[in-house]
């Protein structure tokens, strides 16, 4: 029962905490501008006034530039349902497998990819391929730490991985570390505002009225969710499975903290740190290199051949 | 012979402070023919009237700023049966005049290397609007035409209104796999007619419709017509309004590098640029009632003169930009470390450092002037008589060049020349090979205007 219970409160955390995210990133950028900043509730007034307008589109589209904002946002709240927040042992522990949520990101991606070609504008068809370049580095990647994180615990599933690292102390090793920093690269970029070309967005721009809040609602998921499996495979402060309020409450406020010190480093790093097209290959590709040395020392330090 | 001996052959027309040389059609073919082989003289402009084709050349572009850098050289010939010489295959960059000419004249450059319209999208309702005869347009496409590509050619292309430029241009970039091969434009789209407008006009008129040509470089373009009258009428204009219309221009150009450099930076140092460009406007608004001072620099002087406090906020703007460069020089740095491996980022570089001492040398100017300020009128008359001048101003991104023909104090022939018109094709020529990623910081270390050459 109280895995049902905290699996709902998770479902309205999560769905609710991705604008307010993407509202604290928009403001500590514009506090470093020397500017003020959109007001908290800026995304919701957004996203009421696309729904006002009547999407348009080219009279060549198909059924996927309607359906391509939907799988997008409905793939990932489904793994924003799978990836624990404040509690393990949520009713859907068992589902909550590394495997299956980097294949819900790369549904995802393809989804965007999608709708790039459903543009039909030569900028959509370069978002598209930027996507799937990015995606072709940051898969190998992201399964390597997959691989470093499972043979570390015995079991990709995030919920196991988690209460394996609340017994003992296996996350301050040096692999598990490694591969976390890995992954975050490979999550910083993927959800980089992508450096416009020619002054667009290079996917989005053929969205309007609700597709384009869904889209841009897809979005903010997208980095939550890359916040929230960062934050899982460092949870310290989670509440263990089957404990009551008051962990809960704990574990609420560790991974608020955890997801406000992410949100914050991700948007110093915008600032501070330009990243021009080929940067993000470079960064990707060194994300690969720090998960490979990772899984080198694993079985290097296991003995594993 | 060379093409300045075959120019300065020709014969002299009455034209201020510089003549102007009239060649035959058959000394305009031959000179263009010199200039294949003599890659010294620089096309600044190449323009028309209802009968006679004009070009502008400088005589030697190394020695442009230096002491003995000589008079530009303006040639004109007559047009015959609608043909003239084109001057492209010598000089790429008169593609896009001979297309302008071609629009808005009628006149056809005989072999010349693009013969394809650049203003004229078949909507107007008036064709070749400046010829001795316009024609009345009477087949209108029917919606908006797609433009034509060339076969195994692949445009990315923005689209008139994207807003990725300040001003509506379709960017078509083309595209062979990742890598840029060269930029063809689609213009036409911010045309208003001003030379058309200008016909006839007297001159307080005719400058308003001059200084709304470009905002960003208004104060330019008027001080390149302003000298262009004066020249023509043969009036002196006051010493005070001398410096003053330094000031003008030096504040403009700061202004408007700030706002290129805010738009090419990195986020941090380009919105320390945009607060800059913010507080100078505002002091501008102050001292001289508008944002970008337009309409404060007319034929004869200044519209009016500065209100008492006026040197000291200057001053005081100028400081705090001062105060910020070196911020802005690190902002740079991390450009440059940025586009690393990126084609013509030696390039960028330098245009966008060439902003940064162009920001530092106006604010110079501006103190060096308001510290010697002469006293005196602010303006002076102009005789209602005619004539013909040819006026330069200092803009943000070159030199304006204005060109006109006063009767009776009215504006019968014009021309407005600005650095667009060359910064157009270098663009072209050094996004070859980039990636198209680093396509907008190209375009925006070279910011260049589209409403200049639109006209």
């Amino acid at each position: 029962m109280t895995s049902v219970i905290s699996l709902l409160l998770h479902a309205v955390l999560m769905l609710g905490a991705a604008p307010v995210l993407a509202a604290m990133q928009a403001r500590v950028r514009a506090r470093l501008h020397g500017r003020v900043g959109p007001p908290w509730l800026q995304s919701w007034r957004d996203g009421q006034r696309l729904f006002r307008k009547q999407p348009t589109s080219s009279g060549a589209t198909s059924w996927l530039s309607a359906a391509a904002p939907l799988a997008c946002v409905t793939v990932l709240a489904v793994a924003a349902l799978l990836v624990p927040s404040f509690a393990l042992g949520m009713a859907t522990a068992p589902l909550a497998d590394l495997v299956l949520l980097a294949g819900l990101l790369m549904t995802d991606r393809c989804a965007l990819a999608l709708a790039g070609y459903e543009a039909q504008t030569a900028l959509g068809g370069v978002g598209a391929s930027r996507v799937m370049l990015a995606s072709a580095w940051a898969e190998p990647a992201t399964f390597l730490v997959i691989m470093v994180t499972a043979a570390l615990a015995g079991t990709s599933n995030l919920d196991a991985m988690g209460a394996l690292l609340l017994d003992s102390q296996q996350g301050l090793r040096l692999p598990w570390l490694a591969a976390v920093v890995a992954l975050a690269i490979v999550g910083r970029v993927m959800t980089a505002d992508a450096a416009p070309t020619l002054g667009h967005d290079p996917v989005i721009p053929a969205y309007s009225g609700w597709r384009l809040a869904v889209m841009h609602y897809a979005g903010q998921l997208r980095t939550l969710v890359w916040f929230a499996l960062l934050a899982s495979l460092v949870p310290f402060g989670i509440a263990p499975a089957g404990s009551g309020l008051a962990a809960w409450a704990i574990g609420l406020l560790a991974w608020v903290s955890k997801i406000g010190v992410l949100g914050i480093a991700a948007a110093l790093l915008e600032c501070w740190a330009v990243m021009p097209g080929a940067g993000r290959a470079a960064a990707l590709g060194l994300a690969a290199l720090l998960a490979f040395v990772a899984a080198a020392l694993l079985f290097a330090s296991q003995g594993v051949a | 012979m060379t093409p300045l001996d075959l120019i300065r052959a020709g014969q002299q027309q009455p034209m201020r402070p510089w003549p102007r040389y009239l060649l035959d059609a058959e000394g305009w073919r031959a000179m263009a023919d010199a200039l294949r082989s003599d890659p010294k003289p620089a096309l600044i402009g190449l323009w028309a009237g209802t009968a006679h084709v004009h070009a502008l050349f400088d005589a030697d572009p190394s020695l442009a700023d230096s002491p003995l850098a000589g008079p530009p050289l303006m040639v004109s010939a007559p047009v015959e049966a609608g043909l003239y010489a084109a001057l492209s295959p010598a000089r790429p960059a008169a593609a896009l005049f001979e297309r302008m000419v071609q629009d808005l004249w009628g006149h056809l450059a005989a072999h010349g290397s693009d013969a394809r319209p650049l203003l004229d999208h078949g909507h107007w309702p008036v064709l070749q609007p400046l010829s001795a005869r316009p024609v009345p347009n009477g087949a209108p496409p029917d919606g908006p035409q797609p433009p034509a590509c060339g076969a195994d050619r692949y445009y990315v292309s923005t689209g008139a209104a994207s807003g990725a430029l300040p001003g509506p241009l379709d960017l078509r970039v083309v595209v062979d796999g990742d890598a840029v091969s060269g930029l063809d434009c689609r213009f036409g789209y911010a045309h208003c007619g001003i030379l058309a407008l200008m016909r006839g006009k007297p001159l307080p008129a005719a400058a308003r419709l001059v200084a709304r040509i470009a905002a960003d470089s208004t104060v330019a373009h008027s001080i390149a017509f302003a000298h262009a009258a004066e020249a023509a009428l043969g009036v002196e204009v006051p010493a005070r309004a001398q410096a003053l219309r330094a000031i003008t221009g030096a504040l403009e150009r700061s202004a408007t590098h700030l706002a290129d450099l805010a738009a090419a930076l990195p986020s941090l140092p380009a919105a320390r640029c945009a607060l800059l460009q913010e507080e100078l406007r505002r002091t501008m608004q102050a001292v001289f009632g508008h944002r970008f001072m337009m309409d404060c620099v007319l034929p004869g002087g200044m519209a009016a003169d500065l209100p008492p406090a006026a040197a000291d906020a200057i001053l005081r703007t100028l400081a705090r930009i001062s105060s910020e460069r070196s911020g802005l020089a690190r902002g740079l740095g991390r450009v440059a470390a940025s586009t690393i491996g990126v084609a013509d980022s030696e390039g960028v570089d330098a245009r966008l450092r060439r902003r940064l001492t162009g920001i530092q040398g106006s604010v110079g100017t501006v103190r060096q002037a308001l510290a010697s300020l002469p006293s005196g009128p602010v303006a002076a008359s102009l005789p209602a008589t005619g004539g013909e001048g040819l006026g330069v101003g200092h803009g943000p991104r070159g030199n304006v060049w204005h060109w006109l023909c006063l009767d009776a104090g009215c504006v019968t022939e014009s021309f407005a020349c600005d650095p667009a018109w060359l910064a157009w094709p270098s663009i072209d020529a050094a996004c070859h090979g980039a990636p198209l990623s680093a396509m907008p910081l190209i375009l925006r270390s070279f910011s260049p205007s589209v409403a200049g050459l639109e006209l």
